[in-house]
């Protein structure tokens, strides 16, 4: 059997705490993989920890010898090293947010095709069983049309981010809708079936990267409202009303949704529910068949391009929350 | 300030070192840097463009290449012993290495111990075998050996320190509110809040920084008003919108409390010991999500034993100090701060709409 041979693109906690563990499951593939870091120490302790063949401090040294790649950098840094990969004709698999811009996924897509390669995307949240089968239940009309969506995600920024490269300026004042935004809004348009249009988008950012945001879409017949925090515990759930029937559920409830039809409520219960961290499990599975060409995507990149396209025009649109408490200081001004 | 330097704010990623970095970048007063203990701590004043630096004050190595290129601190960086005490001492150091010509420490009231009446800055310290407390006291006691080696340094002792972003004092409250039936009655909560809203707290770092009276004093700072325990969780109540507080009688609350310490002491200790198992429970059975999820709605509203104490305590601890030497005077009455914290708790997802009614 043909083992592909991976180069893990980025060293940070997500390499370290998901990709590279699930990576370890297949030793053979392991055993042949190099993990790529400008910060060649934090590769290197990765590989002996990890079992990986080697490391070395930039793609360039090793895009000729491998099939394929995990982009997990920082944001700005997927769409041009997920171009680099695929211009060398290799297979990407890469993390949330695929790229800044519907134009960046296009290109990729684009270039994809030419080189004959697959270009696959880590939007787990695809392959959580209540969410499809809501997808399936929206798709079938069985909830009429739908009138609205909802969705709140949120908790407090825990995530052991490695470097400096997540906040602030250095985070290219792409924060939170970015980040957890990726998810939300694929999942949103996803279910919808269809890219809404942005109504408004409402950040916290006072040049930075946003913590708080709320997006505002519309659809043909339906309005969409989202938000996301990285600094409080939301509620983390969501409605789908319809013309005939509500759905509702816990973002973290992967095995069950209810359905309100008038007066009465119905858990629905979904199998194969599994902790989050086999999704990805599962696509990188996938990605391994992918890089040796027996395989097609779980997620492509064509897959996300309409909740790219919706963060691109809301960062476009970003206006601030009015936020008085912030405001307040200017008391300290005057006597 | 003297020379325009940058300004080191510790603990950056906590409540009041948050609100320090993002008024001094807002009010222009030099380059702020945010230090903070780790990345993750960082996306509250990652909506601001300031450095942001790794700054364990544990570590000598990380606060001195934090101090690069610094001319003020404001120490905030807080937790256990060896963050309170070996932290403080070496911020003193690398201060003082780097040349700096202010720091500003927060320490708290905690360091006069449970003194009653009027306690102003010259109360001797009292340790009381608490570790908070006795922790800050051997900062402070390392900062006057810094200023006397000749670093100009003040410490602030802030009361009650409220407003957004304040886990401790607005959002665990905002959270009992919520659940009812509230087991506070007036009569136990008849001490002195001492509530002074952050933004007041950072007036009298902005004093500390810049006013030549500071160097090598010690300050209350504390805000104009003293209400009562029960005024404030009232205020907070009505500000939140939420339905008046009908609390039971003093006796009950008291008996309330004290039966649920049991209670609560075994749930901790379960779930210290079985975790996993505790959890993978929670995860399988609606019917135990709902009964943990009550359990620890009742543990969070009811007081413990302990906090009868505080709520009961008469102390005040005046400014007329820090009015006299810095000009410090609060500029945010009760009813301001509580309002622009429950704007935040709203916009934070911390009310539930449907406990909300209008407020008058």
């Amino acid at each position: 059997m043909a083992l592909p041979c991976i180069a893990v693109v980025g060293c940070g906690a997500i390499a370290e705490l998901f990709h590279l563990p699930a990576l370890r499951r297949h030793p053979d593939v392991m055993g042949r993989a190099v993990l790529v870091d400008p910060n060649i120490a934090r590769a290197t302790e990765l590989a002996g920890r990890f079992g990986a063949a080697g490391t070395a401090a930039s793609l360039d040294e090793v895009v000729e010898r491998i099939d394929g790649a995990l982009i997990l950098t920082p944001h700005r840094l997927h769409f041009p090293l997920a171009l680099q990969c695929i211009r060398s004709g290799k297979h990407v698999l890469c993390e949330k947010p695929l790229a800044e811009s519907a134009a960046e996924v296009d290109a990729l897509i684009r270039a994809a095709a030419d080189a004959g390669v697959a270009m696959a995307v880590n939007n787990t949240r695809r392959l959580i069983p209540a969410y499809q089968a809501i997808r399936d239940r929206v798709a079938s009309g069985s909830i009429g049309s739908v009138r609205r969506i909802e969705i709140e995600f949120g908790e407090p920024f825990d995530w052991p981010v490695a470097g400096d490269g997540y906040f602030g300026v250095r985070g290219g004042g792409r924060g939170v809708l970015a980040d957890l935004g990726a998810h939300v809004l694929d999942l949103a348009c996803w279910w919808l079936g269809a890219e809404p249009s942005l109504d408004a988008y409402h950040d916290d950012s006072f040049g930075g990267t946003e913590a708080v945001a709320q997006v505002d879409l519309r659809g043909s017949e339906s309005t969409l409202g989202i938000r996301i925090s990285w600094l409080s515990k939301l509620s983390n759930s969501y409605r789908i009303k319809g013309s005939e029937a509500v759905l509702e559920g816990s973002l973290h409830d992967f095995g069950s949704f209810t359905i309100r039809r008038g007066s009465h409520t119905r858990r629905e219960r979904v199998e194969g529910a599994k902790p989050f961290a086999e999704y990805g499990h599962a696509l990188l599975d996938n990605f391994l068949e992918v890089a040796v060409g027996r395989a097609a995507p779980l997620v492509s990149a064509a897959d996300v391009r309409s909740s790219i396209a919706l963060i691109e025009a809301c960062y476009a649109n970003r206006r601030r929350f009015d936020v008085p408490w912030h405001e307040a200081y200017t008391r300290l001004l005057h006597d | 300030m003297t020379e325009q330097g940058k300004i080191l704010v510790t603990g950056a990623g906590g409540f009041i070192g948050g609100r320090t970095v993002e008024v001094l970048h807002a009010m222009g007063r030099g380059p702020v840097v945010g230090g903070v203990r780790r990345w993750s701590s960082a996306a509250r004043i990652g909506r601001f463009p300031v450095e942001i630096v790794l700054c364990d004050v544990t570590s000598p190595g990380s606060v001195r290449a934090a101090m690069a290129g610094v001319t003020h601190v404001v120490h905030c960086a807080v937790g256990g012993r060896e963050v309170t005490v070996d932290g403080t001492r070496n911020v003193l150091q690398a201060a003082r290495e780097a040349g700096v010509q202010r720091l500003v420490h927060i320490s708290t009231i905690d360091v006069y111990g449970p003194e009653a009446g009027e306690v102003l800055e010259s109360r001797p310290l009292q340790r009381m075998g608490a570790l908070y407390g006795d922790a800050k006291i051997e900062a402070e006691e390392a900062c006057l050996a810094g200023a006397a080696a000749g670093l100009p340094l003040c410490i602030l002792r802030p009361t009650i320190v409220y407003g957004p972003f304040s886990n401790l004092w607005t959002v665990e409250f905002a959270q009992r509110l919520q659940h009812r039936p509230w087991t506070l009655p007036r009569e136990r909560a008849a001490g002195i809040c001492n509530a002074v809203y952050v933004d007041d707290v950072v007036q009298g770092i902005l004093l500390g920084l810049e006013h030549p009276a500071a160097v090598g004093e010690a300050f209350n700072i504390n805000g104009a008003e003293w209400p009562t325990w029960f005024e404030y969780f009232t205020a907070l109540n009505h500000h939140m919108g939420l339905p008046p507080i009908t609390a039971e009688s003093a006796a009950v609350s008291f008996l309330h409390a004290w039966a649920m310490k049991p209670a609560r002491d075994a749930a901790k200790f379960a779930l210290r010991r079985f975790q996993p198992q505790i959890m993978a429970l929670y995860q399988r059975s609606s019917l135990a999500k709902w009964s943990m999820k009550r359990a620890e709605a009742m543990f969070r509203a009811a007081p413990t034993p302990g906090e009868f104490l505080l709520y009961g305590r008469t102390a005040t601890y005046p400014t007329t100090k820090a009015e006299r030497l810095l000009g410090y005077r609060p500029r945010f009455p009760l009813a301001d701060g509580l309002r622009l914290s429950a704007a935040w708790l709203r916009h934070h997802g911390f009310i539930h709409s449907d406990h909300e009614r209008t407020v008058a």
